[in-house]
């Protein structure tokens, strides 16, 4: 299959599965129940003609079909409904927690992946040694530890200070309250804010990376292109550059491009712990809320992001590794 | 040198020095900005906190106490509490008399002259009347309770304004505080279109304090009123704002509290407070406030028929739980105290009534006359078996006899309250040891209340904060007040309804004589407690803790084991000072951004520094 033919058929993939999850999107809230009912507090707080009227408001009096045409055409405008908890369109209260989400999450993903990768490489190369050995359970403990109760720990540890740990940063949120900082003092502002739970979510996923790669590496490195490189007379460093990682990496390279994709939806028990302003919490506030259209609205988002994230991951797969183009 | 290292020591050289140049702004920047230890620079804050996020606030929609105690800063009712009490307070409201005809069906308020709004608009009778006129054409649910009496509201000048009500009628006499009605600017409220999608933010109000900015899911802050009539009044406020700070996890806030990243905190758990005592500048205190925890029966919305109109029978619930004779026979099943002692650690006492001991009629205690409802299991199983409710298959649990199936009670406690998942497993042992079963499904607020409307349960553990004054309590177990159909809602969460307590409840608004009302209200406490449509749990207390080093001179409501903060009026925020020397914000200094910028240029620095070295040593190996 040629180049320009696999880029259209992984575009139309990604346009049908967002078509399918549109539709999915559409009909799972009105499973449950008389949308106007559910919209209004979970059912409470109406009477039978403040819900009649709703439903002539929203449309609902209409036909199904027509309903879901207007869903569409709303949603291809970027309209995605009216939160009646938040009292604001869902479209706002979702724009306002990007930002903090994508900054935290988005910036220890990367962190994450960097350190993580690093880690991989450096301990399948010295496989079965000790520093091996180490930082496979250093990894393993990492990845396994519930990161909200490492959360807390660094709170007491660094944020209140406990023993001969200082209190150096703040508990949480995502700036002081009230200092009415700008400019370069809000942005150090919000990096002090930052620091513990960036720390937290950074060493609690960077041991999925590494994992990954030393598994991936290891793999490689039995394959016989290697062996010629070494008989070739290249030396260790640059076998490992030149033929191991770049080959290595592929697999891990999908995994990397499909955690960014999941950064839009947040780490909601980091977020509660340190009362970050971020989209995990929203959904979870949302749920609890019974916030039919903002959990429609984040479905959505969430949805979209997974695919943008599967569709570029398949197109850098394809240009890294030219068998797949060709298969 | 190569091509490559030449380039990366550029990056390094240029990130260098783009980052020393703005750590020297960002040093300009900080000695600018810091504080002189001789005078104070920047508005003086208080930040509280609390694990509620405001449910709105915009006082037509709002219903947590959360959102009362913002109002309460912005807004002021007709005639405010005394901090002392809950007497009427005629020297520090916006009304400062009352004059009740001779027929008690007409009242005319007094009013403070030359009020204004925050915005500098007047405040004058206009916009009491327009308020209350519209809370009670438009039966705006925070208020339905204290305006049912009232016909309409004139306005005779700028400062008197006259209720009329449907019937003679003593509660608008001034005697106690009853309209517990937040007053609005009719020049903000009257021309918006849809009045209940105002998010009300920045607000317009007469209060200390002014709603400014609100970042749901962090704070709110609120300013001071420059144009608050208190200031007349000796009520002049020391801090400049207040923030409201909401958590979502209380050991968060508590760590907050202890850093000093805020003054003030508001908690549920009584182990967190009890962790607290120890802390350096720290005190705590548990606070003793009109709110009670119930079980409520569903006492028949499936069975019930429909004597005023408007309401469907519907729903799921048992014939037992229906039945008086089996709600009290649960009531003696349960131990209160031993709830109070294992689940409130002692933080709390044992209710009896919905009506408060330190409601403005009194307390009440039942009297010889009715039954003992006190902690007696086997008193319990003579009285279930007394109402016909025996084990006829002896399998261990009580059968129903009108249906003949075993009594099993669904029990829906809330996943937000930890105090009702901890209660559950002692009431369901208890109600065992009696005969009867019980089945423990915990759920969300809102789902409870969709279940609540549906009638689709027999108990729930719920907990209301009254007013004061007892009527709005008492008018919940009113008839018109169930929720008439499943998608509906209402406040009677029991779908209590008797004839005779509507009589009763009526009698306690159209008695002219406030002693009178006193009685009656009594009456009524009786006849609930008889009826048993809520098995009263417990007062539980308010707890709290606060920075000794920040924040002091408190006024409880009522003095002196009330509330320290969130009282029925703004009082405690206007009275509360730092004390001398106190600084505010947190204590600790957090890297400032010099130091964040010089961290950056270092490693920058290292980075490249380490990647030349490395690319030389590379470089001299395959040269070797």
């Amino acid at each position: 299959m040629g180049s320009r033919s696999y880029l259209l058929s992984k575009i139309l993939q990604a346009f049908l599965t967002l078509i399918f999850v549109l539709f999915v999107n559409f009909f799972l809230f009105r499973l449950l129940g008389d949308p106007a009912t559910q919209l209004l507090r979970g059912g409470s707080g109406a009477s039978r003609a403040t819900v009649e009227q709703l439903q002539e408001e929203l449309g609902l009096d209409l036909p199904v079909p027509q309903q879901f045409l207007n869903y569409m055409k709303q949603t291809a405008q970027g309209h995605l409904g009216y939160s009646f908890v938040n009292q604001a369109s869902v479209s706002t209260t979702i724009a306002g927690k990007v930002w903090p989400t994508v900054l935290l999450v988005g910036g220890s993903t990367l962190a994450s992946i960097a350190i993580g990768i690093w880690i991989g490489i450096s301990q399948g190369w010295r496989r079965g040694t000790g520093y091996d050995q180490g930082l496979l359970g250093f990894t393993m403990f990492t990845y396994s530890m519930p990161e909200f109760w490492f959360g807390m720990l660094m709170i007491m540890a660094f944020a209140v200070g406990v023993g001969p740990f200082p209190a150096i940063f703040p508990t949480g949120g995502y700036q002081t309250l009230g200092a009415g900082y700008t400019g370069l003092q809000h942005v150090t502002d919000v990096l002090n804010h930052m620091v513990l739970p960036f720390f937290v979510l950074t060493v609690a996923y960077l041991g999925e990376y590494s994992l990954i790669m030393r598994s991936s590496l290891l793999e490689t490195l039995s394959e016989d292109y290697i062996q010629l490189a070494r008989a070739k007379g290249l030396r260790d460093k640059a076998v490992r550059k030149r033929h191991a990682v770049p080959n290595a990496l592929l697999p891990v390279m999908t995994i990397t491009i499909l955690s960014l994709g999941f950064v839009v939806s947040g780490a909601i028990t980091i977020e509660l712990i340190f009362n970050w302003p971020g989209l995990g919490l929203l959904t979870a506030k949302a749920i609890q809320d019974q916030d039919f259209p903002l959990l429609q609205g984040l479905f959505l988002i969430f949805s979209v992001a997974i695919i943008a994230a599967n569709l570029v991951a398949d197109l850098m797969y394809s240009y890294l590794d030219p068998r797949v183009r060709a298969a | 040198m190569s091509r490559f290292r030449r380039v990366l020591a550029g990056i390094t050289a240029v990130g260098m020095m783009v980052g020393l140049t703005l750590a020297g702004t960002a040093l300009a920047q900080d000695a600018t900005d810091a504080p002189s230890s001789s005078a104070s620079s920047g508005p003086k804050q208080f930040l509280f906190g609390d694990t509620s996020e405001p449910s709105s606030l915009n006082p037509m929609v709002g219903y947590l106490g959360t959102d009362y105690t913002l109002w309460a800063m912005t807004y002021d009712i007709p005639i405010n509490f005394k901090t002392t009490d809950f007497g009427p307070d005629l020297e520090h409201s916006i009304v400062t008399g009352v004059e009740t005809s001779a027929d008690s069906t007409a009242f005319t308020y007094t009013m403070r002259d030359g009020m204004k709004w925050s915005d500098g608009e007047p405040f004058t009778a206009n916009d009491v009347a327009w308020t209350l006129n519209y809370y009670k054409t438009h039966a705006v649910s925070n208020y339905a309770a204290d305006l049912k009496l009232v016909k309409r509201v004139d306005v005779t000048d700028d400062t008197h304004f006259v209720i009329h009500s449907t019937q003679p009628t003593s509660v608008y006499g001034g005697a106690s505080v009853f309209l517990y009605d937040y007053i609005l600017p009719e020049h903000i409220w009257a021309d918006l279109p849809e009045k209940k999608k105002f998010q009300n933010v920045p607000a317009v109000g007469s209060g200390p304090y002014i709603i400014t900015k609100y970042e749901k899911g962090q704070a709110v802050t609120l300013e001071r009123n420059p144009y608050y009539w208190g200031l007349d009044a000796g009520l002049t406020p020391t801090f400049d704002e207040v923030i409201y700070q909401s958590f979502n996890d209380e050991n968060q806030e508590a760590a907050a509290l202890q850093n000093g990243e805020i003054d003030f905190a508001y908690f549920d758990s009584a182990n967190i407070l009890n962790s607290l005592k120890s802390k350096p500048n720290v005190a705590v205190h548990a606070a003793t406030v009109p709110s009670f925890d119930e079980i409520a029966f569903n006492t028949g919305s499936a069975f019930q028929d429909n004597p005023a109109g408007g309401f469907t029978p519907h729903g799921t619930g048992s014939h037992a739980a229906a039945d008086p004779a089996f709600r009290r026979a649960i009531t003696m099943a349960v131990d209160k105290q031993a709830i109070v002692d294992n689940v409130l650690l002692g933080y709390g006492t044992p209710a009896n009534s919905p009506v408060q001991p330190d409601a403005t009629t009194g307390a009440w205690t039942p009297g010889p006359e009715l039954p003992d409802l006190s902690f007696n299991p086997e008193n319990a199983k003579a009285a279930l078996a007394d109402a016909g409710y025996t084990d006829t298959d002896n399998d261990g649990t009580v059968n129903d006899p009108v249906t003949g199936e075993n009594v099993v009670l669904r029990y829906f406690t809330r996943t937000s309250d930890q105090n009702s998942i901890d209660t559950a497993p002692y009431v369901q042992a208890w109600l065992k040891d009696v005969g009867v079963g019980v089945e423990i499904k915990p759920v969300s607020s809102t789902k409870l209340t969709s279940i609540i409307e549906a009638g689709d349960y027999e108990m729930f553990h719920w907990g209301w904060f009254p007013n004061p004054d007892p009527n709005y309590i008492l008018n919940i177990f009113t008839c018109g007040e169930r929720a008439p159909d499943p998608t509906t809602y209402g406040n009677n969460d029991s779908y209590y309804c008797n004839a005779d307590y509507d009589k009763l409840y009526d009698t306690t608004l159209g008695t002219t004589d406030p002693t009178d009302r006193v009685a009656a209200v009594q009456a009524a406490q009786a006849m609930l407690y008889n009826d048993a449509p809520y098995l009263m749990l417990y007062n539980s207390q308010v707890l709290e803790a606060y920075r000794t080093d920040r924040v002091e001179s408190f006024s409880p409501q009522p003095a002196p084991d009330g509330d320290l903060l969130a009282t029925y009026g703004p009082y405690s925020f206007i009275s509360i000072t730092p004390p001398l020397g106190a600084t505010s914000g947190s204590t600790t200094s957090g890297a400032s951004s010099t130091i964040w910028i010089l961290i950056a240029v270092a490693v920058i620095a290292v980075i490249g520094i380490a990647v030349l070295l490395s690319r030389r040593k590379d470089a001299d190996e395959d040269e070797a």
